[in-house]
């Protein structure tokens, strides 16, 4: 639907909120789904039904042409080869998967390093690897501007450490961490890296060959496309060397009761019916961004977002977390005249949705010493008017609970 | 908007009432929510079956310490026994639908359109229920 208004491509939005217009600013938490996704979804379930991989007959063929289109689209998207992209349920899962396969071979002493601002889902995955394994599991430093802090970061680099795990763009910050750069410091002194993509789909064009890094970690939903499916990207030759996580029917090459060997590639680590539809769904999510200017977007997305963060800083009592010189649209604040809960239901009463809470990086919450922020993030389809919604909503909680 | 923080709410989560420490408390227990932070430790002293005096610290939405600094005032010459009734009944009331006598309570009826706020209003009550010992 070409020429049509990006807002008009997502039925969610024209959902009302105790009476008004929906302002959807959640978008960091997950986004809404555009039309063709939607009907993407409806039609595998109406026309293309079957399980991949397995069956003799037409629709059998049809849905494993459709899981593996997803997989190549996805991969030409990301600058992958077809082999090198994993589709699991979403990136918690693609974390699990790596910390277990790659965390078996952690030896006592080992070192794992994660930043401040990673997310739970990085974090406890790693923690728990390391705390197998008997390896230690290290924070590298988040400047007060919301940064990773790259020195500190060198000076925590030795031969021990084996993973260095980077988010690509902070969920609660905003910030476009410098991966590339972190990267390079770490394969210096021979260890992997774990990026997470999770905010990275929605918000940029991403280049697993740009980012540098040895393993992306993915979900559909925070970048248009359905819940429930995700991606683990691994250079092929590491991923080739990874022992299986889940296993199960799909993923074997031959079984007996006395010895099971399993296929290569990323056949290996999708045990199970995988989720068809979502990989239908996702297909669509990246032709839809494949029809955005996202350069264009992406820059307006950044005007918005500091028009954001500098209406929010100019309520009284309210403190923008972190400064970042690399952002995009993600901004929380914490106000001094309300709770994070207080401030996400007055909003929500005015039809703007915002995430609060400690959106699962209660590392970083203690770093800025709060213990919850209230989160708003943007989308292509938000807007001037959008923003200006959020920013008097906040004046009137303020106008309300500072006396 | 105005019947979901209302005055009353605002004043009390702002300026609430016995928040403050107890000497000679004879029953206490703390409070939590993990899922959005509120915590509280709430003191009660009980003298002659009579709650004599009652106070809490801790810190939480606006909510929560609101409705920490109305029961520790409507505590004060309750029983135990009638403390746990009220207990129970306002934190059925929150979530069943149910109505309230009391207009200091009704202030929070409101937010039952928010499940995950809920919790907010009924904690100080259920940790008055879990100092007396009781489920």
């Amino acid at each position: 639907m070409p020429g049509l208004p990006i807002a008009d491509h997502f039925p969610a939005l024209r959902t009302q909120v105790h009476g008004k217009r929906l302002v959807y600013l959640d978008n960091a938490a997950t986004t809404q789904k555009p039309l063709g996704v939607i009907e993407a979804t409806d039609t595998y379930y109406r026309t293309q039904n079957a399980n991949v991989h397995r069956g003799a007959h037409t629709l059998s063929h049809i849905a494993t042409e459709v899981y593996e289109q997803a997989r190549k689209k996805l991969a030409r998207w990301i600058g992958a080869g077809e082999t090198e992209v994993v589709f699991t349920r979403g990136t918690t899962e693609s974390v699990n998967l790596l910390a277990y396969a790659l965390g078996s071979s952690l030896k006592p002493g080992d070192r794992v390093l994660a930043t401040q601002m990673e997310h739970h889902a990085v974090l406890v995955p790693w923690y728990e690897a390391a705390r197998r394994a008997g390896a230690s599991f290290e924070p590298v430093p988040v400047t007060d501007d919301g940064e990773v802090n790259l020195d500190a970061l060198a000076s925590m680099l030795d031969e021990r450490v084996k993973l260095v795990a980077m988010t690509h763009i902070s969920n609660v910050l905003g910030t476009v961490n410098p991966v590339r750069q972190a990267a390079e410091m770490a394969h210096a002194v021979g260890a992997l890296v774990m990026v997470d993509g999770a905010q990275s789909l929605g918000h940029a064009r991403v280049s697993v060959v740009d980012l540098g890094a040895d393993f992306v970690v993915f979900s559909a939903h925070k970048a248009y496309g359905p819940t429930g499916i995700g991606a683990l990207y691994g250079r092929a030759d590491l991923l080739d060397a990874l022992p299986p996580f889940m296993t199960g029917g799909g993923m074997i090459r031959t079984v007996a009761f006395d010895k099971v060997t399993y296929r290569d590639g990323p056949e290996r680590f999708e045990a199970g019916t995988p989720n068809i539809a979502g990989a239908a769904g996702w297909s669509a999510a990246l032709e839809f961004l494949a029809g955005l200017d996202l350069a264009a977007a992406a820059l307006a997305e950044e005007r918005l977002g500091d028009h954001l963060r500098s209406g929010l800083a100019r309520v009284p009592g309210v403190r923008v977390l972190g400064h970042p010189k690399q952002r995009v649209g993600i901004v929380s604040f914490v106000a001094e005249w309300a709770h994070a809960h207080d401030v996400g239901t007055m909003l929500d009463l005015d039809g703007v949705a915002v995430r609060t809470g400690h959106h699962c990086c209660m590392p970083l919450m203690k770093r800025y010493g709060v213990a919850a922020t209230t989160r708003a993030s943007l989308a292509v389809y938000n807007t001037d008017s959008d923003v200006e919604t959020c920013l008097e909503s906040v004046r009137k909680a303020q106008a309300r609970f500072d006396r | 908007m105005d019947e979901f923080y209302q005055d009353f709410v605002i004043e009390h989560g702002r300026h609430p009432h016995n928040f403050r420490e107890v000497e000679d408390a004879t029953h206490e227990a703390e409070g939590d929510s993990p899922l959005c932070g509120d915590h509280m430790r709430l003191q009660v002293v009980l003298d002659g079956g009579v709650v004599k005096d009652a106070a809490f610290t801790g810190e939480g939405c606006a909510v929560c310490m609101a409705s920490a600094s109305v029961m520790t005032d409507m505590l004060k010459g309750m029983t135990e026994e009638q403390a746990l009734e009220t207990a129970s009944r306002f934190r059925k009331c929150m979530v069943e639908g149910l109505e309230v006598e009391e207009l200091q309570l009704q202030a929070f009826l409101p937010f039952r359109a928010y499940p995950m706020r809920v919790k907010c209003a009924t904690l100080p009550w259920v940790t008055v229920q879990k100092a007396f010992g009781a489920k």
